[in-house]
């Protein structure tokens, strides 16, 4: 199993076992809770949560909690086929920081709001988190990704001006995809977190439509804008396109008499020297 | 090519004995092993990657680059911006794939060492022997005529133009036919890299090579080094299963500056002076090219073969740096249609690169995986200085006759006439600003007699450690402010002689 798969399940193995004895605590001890976190609070300044011997709201609760134990229960026992539970329990515990924070700033500042508010909240973002992990490394390499790829690569080195050839021409796409395949195993996922940062980021930076939706000159100058953009990542995210894609396109000898270029002198010393014999067998000369 | 085991092939533990165990075998740790084989010791000599000569050097970068280059070229400091370090993983390691230039460490700066850093031993006069008997072995000449091109030709007149003194390249090469791909390996094996040089006489004299080794370990008894262990790995870099344990009366680490305290570290080798690791000086450089009105076909030979010294002392140099399509499109400006029509005249491009000698100190520290946290914020007075060493390069070439440079600055891409070099020369710009690499990383486990100050002593020895010693850049002070290869290979070639004695 991958490593990334263990994590997964790793993680939301420890929520669900965190969900159950919290809610359970919750079930077994509510007002010892309530008042453990007005205690935790009390040297900081924090004013108690108000105490109420109705058992209504702590039997939905106790429900709520019984519900996110299962989400990530079952998310824990496949995560890849039950990632759309994902965005599900992120809402719930969203949800409940977000009405914490609220009643900490507008009903009461008690410790047991703002910890809620905290904890609560950075769960939905790990959640959050785990779901773009699962996205960014499932069914990398599908038709989206190569639709936004050869618009990305076109822009960098389209057909005809200078000279005709263009990325389309050397199948530049296929050349990118292997090299991020062969980098490491995350490799077609950072490209694909990598295309979708530039697909997106036209809509941001730009304010324009996303990148693959531009027309080819509206692509050239978003590229370029990126290029001297005075933020770092934009800059870098360019300079790394440039890098591996030039590479690959220009190590291909079809891109060579456009530039003025040949190899005659290469293959000269290479046949010349000491390891001539090895060097011919290779180029079949 | 001498027998040597390669680690892929490798089906059982393996377990050694010898004198001295050498970890890498690029500038410094080929010379080590070299030497004291040639004086009867016992030595095993390990490297991490595989054993490549010229039959296998293809000439095409991105081949090459996957081939020798540790991490496909990917590895570099973390910062603003982050700096690509490029670094080789092969027999000869970075000597493999650098371009063979072969400058002696300045006086001044030997002096400095002996007089701020407390380096003994270390002063011109002390180092002559070791420098001359490397160059001698390496066959250190200047470029000739032969090989000495237009994109160099040009250079030197717009040098000379300006009152600013240079001179052709001392290079370690024998027969070189300036194929110009010296930073992709030379497949005719004429530059002089230690894989064809210093490892071939080191096994003749007996040493055992073991490639596709990474050590893991130095293993300690008593607070001394007794050996290591090493796991051995294929051709994709995924470990075998097998290890090699080599026990050693003393062990020589030489894997560069940004591998060898993490080794240490990882090692759990005491650090007295809390100075390991720190000190990380790169010489960041930034590649200028330049538009001609005529052919200046770059390409057809030895790419540095040119260096203005007329800056040295000030921190800055300035070598010739040409390369193929491949490598030389991403640093030019722009993309799309606009960047097409600068590369359909790469056949009218010079290029050269701006190099400074760095007061900024980064630092390595051991990382989860394979690679080391390795963190460089390039300061002010540093971006400056590359700013002025830029904006030399550029003005140089204007006075050769260039139509535009292309600076590596972002702000300020082209450059179109001498007045904007110069006024580049005083401006104050950010690190964030340039696109830089580089390519001597040292300093990070520097020597000094003071076991308060440094982490070896002024021969190598980790202080703290006996038996233990660092053979590579690492040892250096403070930048050197030349390419570092022969000073690397002189301070190894001191080693060995102290290590034999006590032997």
């Amino acid at each position: 199993m991958p490593a990334v798969d263990r994590f997964l399940r790793l993680l939301f193995t420890a929520l669900a076992a965190a969900f159950a004895t919290t809610g359970l605590l919750f079930f077994c001890f509510p007002d010892a809770t309530i008042a453990t976190l007005n205690a935790a609070g009390r040297p900081v300044g924090f004013p108690p949560a108000p105490a109420s011997a109705l058992r209504f709201w702590l039997s939905l609760a106790v429900a709520y909690m019984m519900l996110v134990t299962l989400l990530a229960a079952a998310i824990a026992r496949d995560p890849r086929g039950r990632a759309d539970l994902m965005p599900i329990l992120a809402a719930g515990k969203a949800t409940s920081s977000l009405t914490c924070a609220g009643y900490f700033v507008a009903s009461s500042p008690a410790f047991i709001y703002l910890a809620n508010a905290l904890v609560d909240g950075t769960l939905a973002l790990v959640v959050l988190g785990a779901y773009g992990v699962v996205w960014a490394t499932s069914g990398t390499g599908g038709a989206r990704d190569r639709q936004l790829l050869q618009a990305v690569l076109e822009a960098l080195v389209p057909r005809g001006g200078a000279f005709a050839t263009g990325a389309a021409d050397v199948a530049l796409d296929d050349a990118l995809v292997r090299y991020f395949a062969r980098l490491h195993p995350l490799g077609p996922a950072g490209l694909r977190v990598l295309l979708r940062s530039l697909e997106y980021g036209t809509v941001v930076f730009e304010r324009t439509r996303p990148f693959s939706r531009l027309d080819l000159a509206a692509r050239e100058r978003a590229l370029a804008a990126w290029e001297t953009s005075r933020l770092g990542l934009r800059r870098q995210l360019v300079a790394s396109l440039k890098l591996l894609g030039l590479l690959h396109f220009y190590e291909r000898p079809e891109t060579w008499p456009g530039i003025g270029y040949d190899d005659s002198y290469l293959r000269r010393k290479l046949l010349a020297g000491p390891n001539a014999a090895a060097h011919a067998a290779r180029l079949g000369a | 090519m001498t027998p040597f085991v390669d680690g892929a092939t490798v089906a059982e533990d393996i377990h050694e004995k010898a004198d001295v165990v050498v970890v890498g075998s690029g500038a410094g740790g080929a010379v080590v092993a070299r030497e004291l084989a040639a004086r009867g010791k016992d030595v095993i000599l390990l490297e991490e990657g595989g054993f490549f000569t010229g039959r296998d050097f293809t000439a095409n970068p991105r081949e090459m680059i996957d081939l020798l280059y540790r991490n496909r070229g990917l590895t570099g400091a973390l910062g603003r911006p982050p700096i690509p370090i490029p670094l080789g993983r092969c027999v000869g390691g970075t000597t493999t794939i650098n371009s063979g230039t072969c400058y002696r460490a300045p006086d001044y700066v030997l002096d400095e060492w002996a007089e701020r850093h407390g380096v003994a031993g270390a002063r011109e006069p002390d180092l002559r022997q070791y420098f001359e008997r490397v160059e001698a072995e390496l066959g250190v000449r200047p470029v000739p005529d032969e090989t000495y091109g237009r994109n160099s030709r040009l250079f030197e007149r717009g040098a000379a133009a300006l009152g600013y003194d240079g001179a052709r390249i001392p290079r370690n090469e024998r027969g070189c036919l300036g194929t110009g791909v010296c930073a992709i390996g030379c497949p005719q094996d004429a530059k002089q890299a230690v894989h064809v040089s210093y490892v071939p006489r080191a096994q003749a004299a007996g040493a055992r090579l073991y490639t596709r080794c990474r050590v893991d370990r130095i293993l300690l008894s008593g607070g001394q080094a007794i050996g290591v262990i090493g796991r051995f790995a294929d051709a994709s870099e995924r470990e075998t299963g097998r290890e090699l344990r080599a026990l050693a009366r003393h062990v020589v680490v030489a894997c560069g500056a940004l591998l060898t305290p993490p080794l240490l570290e990882r090692s759990a080798v005491p650090d007295p002076s809390g100075r390991r690791g720190q000190n990380l000086h790169i010489h960041p450089a930034t590649r200028v090219g330049a538009l001609f009105d005529d052919e200046v076909r770059g390409w057809e030979e030895v790419p540095q073969a040119y260096n203005v010294h007329h800056f040295t002392r000030e921190g800055i140099f300035i070598q010739g740096q040409f390369v193929l399509p491949a490598l030389e499109a991403p640093v030019l400006p722009g993309v799309g249609a606009a960047h097409k029509a600068r590369m359909a005249r790469y056949a009218r491009l010079g290029s050269f690169g701006a190099l400074i000698s760095d007061e900024t100190a980064g630092r390595v520290r051991a990382g989860r995986g394979r690679w080391p946290r390795v963190t460089y914020q390039l300061g002010p007075a540093d971006a400056r200085k590359l700013a002025r060493a830029i904006g030399l390069t550029a003005e140089i070439f204007f006075a050769a006759g260039a139509r535009e440079v292309y600076s590596g600055i972002h702000s300020q891409p082209v450059l179109q006439n001498g007045d904007e070099a110069r006024a580049l020369q005083q401006a104050i710009l950010p690190a964030a600003d340039f696109e830089m690499m580089a390519f001597h990383p040292q300093g990070t486990a520097h020597m000094g007699e003071d076991p308060r100050a440094a982490v070896t002593d002024s021969a190598g020895r980790v202080h703290g450690t006996p038996r233990l010693w660092v053979a590579d850049a690492s040892l250096f002070p403070s930048s050197c402010k030349v390419n570092p290869q022969i000073t690397i290979m002189a301070l190894a070639t001191r080693l060995a002689e102290h290590l034999a004695a006590e032997l």
